[in-house]
């Protein structure tokens, strides 16, 4: 049979995107369908009894249970660390994109961090934040604090003490973007601003912020996004403790799921985080209209 | 919009649904015990441990009607499974077992678990707690001891093999006694001038110990992990977790008590390392006791793994051994974390039932004797624990208080009027609610206790 050369085109079109759909449908589309349908169910992972649809019972359960609120406090405060982690990019963007010793040696400093493994990364760090003989507190004892905070092994800062550690992981990626961004400043528009006397605070301020505002947006947006899905670095770092101080979202729908078996009730909270993710996410999209630069 | 857009449509919707619901139930399928499913290949993993002794056997003789068994264990074949699976393999030619470790924690035991439910790979396997044993026993997953005749489990091990009964029957052997006890450095004691703790020790005079011990950057106390610095209240509960009526049972004194002495020794005597702090330094407990910075231990047999290896965890003081104190000197019904571990089970997928069987019953009656170094004495009543002692000490006999050893190891324990074990989401709880009240030194014991009785009813109630 022969074809058509437009036919023979659409089938070399889909052939290419094949691999990619295929994982996509089989690693994501799939299990999110099953996941679905889980979340109205009783469904234990081993249990041979059978398994009752239970509609919305998850949900009532999940809006009664206490770990719940316990996670999602825990969430926000660990979201601090994504617009907080931006700001400092940005900073040190523009001071790496300036004619400065070590450009080289300096960005790839920076961007070490996000190459390597949350198991090395949780090691260190919890040798850094060691209350009583840390580095870290250290410095600040010896500058004046003479009751720092303890950090991971407290219930009131492990939360915090994983936001720096978490800065400290993304800096280098979100600076690897800015620096990118920077590039593509027209440099014309620089010198326009030198030659009408802006200083260089103006410069920042009016020129070079507003234009990679699109930057700043598509680092917000996907920065909230894994983060709220961050699993691996909580885990290695305090397995959700002292007590479930760092208990988030994604380390209670593991748990569920995979400690408990609880499967239908998991899927349910992992479509609460999901509209979460969805509704963070819309108030961006709309938001954007209000600072995002587009021309 | 038209009808007839509006009908394409909806079956173009049906047909999303349908898709998507086939998927599901295919996969769904998949997970169950279809008896289609293929076996995969073995992994990597398996592929490495089998290449031991007793290949060669293997490769020979595999048109001869060899019968391969895969057991799952917890321990490193380095460990002594290896030796085990060797010295079985050597003696019977017919029978070739193969050992494949799986990490003991939360995915470790799901590793496990999906493949019990997925493939017709593995025979035998290892539990090490009761609640994962449940968890296999309910999706159908393990073989019914029963269907051995011969077996009798409570003669050949006694009545601490209860605790593993699940719905009044046996699926499981407990192959080995895995008594939770304190280590004690000899050196220390002499110097506080104290004797050797008496087996009926309190909680009071533990933490007199501690703090007479403690000296310098000595701690007077570390322990293996959180759950140890509470055992008292389960040993005191003996598996009944309830009140007559029903409810949390966790306002008991005992539970007062018990969290208070700890939480003074952290912040008041100082004499036990503030919880946050061993925890968030992930700290290396069995050697912090070898090099002298904590005077007690609070772990138990599988120290002896640490302690045998000289080279690594040099020390030069003898070990002494305390039972885990008392809360109060009346308890007549306290319970000593004498337990009975590494219960072998026979997967009901298993090809070979008849030959796992012979297997696990050789194993249990001296085949372990390998893991003995690492403290895993035999449980079952036909080897000698003179024997499995001698075997456990590895030949470093005046490295420890041999009296205090058999005492402590082998201490009777009163008879259990219960042996359900607490559902994980409940010790997991009680872990967190106890873990925030030790890791903070202004800590108010009566809002800990408050929690874990409310969460603890909160429970109950859902699970009924």
């Amino acid at each position: 049979m022969k074809m058509s050369w437009s036919k023979r085109q659409k089938l070399a079109g889909y052939l290419f995107i094949a691999p990619n759909m295929i994982g996509i449908v089989i690693f994501f589309l799939i299990p999110a369908i099953i996941s679905f349908v889980v979340m109205f169910t009783d469904l234990d992972f081993l249990s041979k009894a059978p398994v009752n649809f239970v509609w919305f019972d998850n949900f009532v359960r999940v809006f009664g249970d206490e770990t719940f609120y316990t996670a999602l406090k825990n969430t926000f405060i660990f979201l601090l660390a994504v617009p907080v982690s931006i700001a400092i990019a940005v900073i040190l963007a523009i001071l790496l994109n300036n004619k400065i010793y070590f450009k080289p040696v300096l960005r790839a400093m920076y961007f070490m961090p996000y190459i390597t493994s949350s198991v090395a990364i949780a090691f260190v760090w919890s040798l850094l934040l060691q209350p009583s003989t840390g580095p870290i507190n250290g410095f600040l004892r010896s500058i004046g604090i003479s009751d720092p905070p303890r950090w991971l092994a407290s219930t009131e800062t492990s939360m915090y003490g994983i936001d720096i550690i978490m800065v400290w992981y993304t800096l280098g990626f979100n600076m690897i973007i800015y620096l990118a961004a920077l590039q593509e400043i027209p440099t014309d528009l620089l010198e326009a601003a030198r030659i009408d006397g802006a200083r260089s605070w103006q410069t920042v301020r009016r020129i070079i912020l507003p234009l990679i505002s699109p930057t700043t947006f598509f680092l917000l947006i996907t920065g909230l996004m894994g983060a709220i899905k961050t699993f691996g670095l909580i885990q290695a770092i305090t397995q959700g403790g002292p007590g479930d101080s760092t208990v988030v979202l994604s380390l209670f729908v593991y748990r569920t799921a995979f400690s408990y078996y609880e499967l239908g009730y998991a899927s349910a909270i992992a479509w609460v985080l999901f509209m979460i993710v969805l509704v963070i996410t819309a108030i961006q999209w709309f938001g954007q209209k209000k600072w995002v630069y587009s021309n | 919009m038209s009808e007839e857009t509006n009908k394409r449509l909806s079956r173009r919707k049906f047909v999303v649904l349908t898709g998507g619901a086939l998927a599901a139930s295919g996969l769904l399928a998949a997970c169950g015990d279809s008896p289609t499913a293929t076996a995969p290949a073995p992994t990597a993993g398996s592929a490495t441990t089998a290449a031991g002794a007793g290949t060669a056997t293997t490769a020979a003789a595999s048109s001869g009607g060899v019968i391969k068994l895969q057991m799952w264990g917890g321990v490193p074949a380095e460990s002594g499974p290896q030796k085990v699976a060797d010295a079985w393999n050597a003696a019977n030619p017919g029978i070739q077992v193969e050992y494949v470790r799986f990490v003991n924690d939360d995915p470790g035991n799901l590793k496990l678990d999906t493949a019990l439910l997925a493939t017709q790979d593995i025979d035998l396997f290892m539990n090490y707690a009761t609640q994962k044993l449940q968890k296999r026993v309910q999706g159908g997953l393990v073989l019914d001891l029963a269907t051995f005749k011969d077996l009798d489990i409570e003669a050949k091990v006694g009545d601490l093999a209860k605790p593993w009964k699940i719905d009044g029957k046996y699926y499981t052997f407990p192959t080995n006694i895995a008594p939770a006890y304190y280590w004690l450095n000899k050196s220390a004691l002499d110097e506080a001038g104290l004797q050797s703790p008496a087996l009926n020790w309190t909680l009071d005079d533990f933490k007199n110990y501690a703090l007479k011990m403690k000296k310098g950057s000595r701690w007077g106390f570390v322990p293996w992990d959180i759950g140890t610095l509470y055992a008292m209240i389960d040993n005191s509960f003996g598996y009944v977790y309830t009140k007559p009526d029903g409810t949390s049972r966790y306002d008991d004194p005992i539970v007062k008590k018990t969290l208070q002495t700890i939480h003074d020794m952290m912040y008041v005597d100082k004499s036990i390392i503030p919880w946050g702090e061993q925890s968030s330094a992930k700290l290396a407990v069995d050697a912090t006791f070898f090099k002298n910075e904590a005077a007690m231990l609070g772990a138990g047999a599988w120290i002896f793994r640490s302690s045998n290896n000289l080279k690594d965890y040099p020390h030069d003081f003898v070990s002494v051994f305390a039972s885990v104190p008392r809360v109060s000197s009346d308890q007549t019904n306290y319970w000593q974390p004498i337990t009975l571990g590494d219960a072998l089970s026979i997967s009901s997928k298993s090809k070979h039932p008849q030959e796992a069987y012979k297997f696990m019953k050789w194993y249990a009656d001296g085949g372990m004797i390998p893991l003995t170094v690492g403290g895993r004495i035999p449980a079952s009543k036909d080897f000698n624990q003179d024997d499995a002692v001698k075997a456990m000490l590895a030949g470093n006999d005046k490295m420890y208080d041999l009296n205090s050893v058999k005492s402590v190891i082998f201490n009777k324990n009163p008879p259990l009027t219960s042996t359900t074990a607490l559902d994980t989401q409940v010790s997991d709880m009680i872990k967190e609610e106890v873990e925030k009240y030790f890791v903070t030194p202004s800590g108010n014991v009566d809002t800990t206790i408050g929690n874990i009785v409310r969460r603890h009813n909160d429970f109950i109630k859902t699970k009924k």
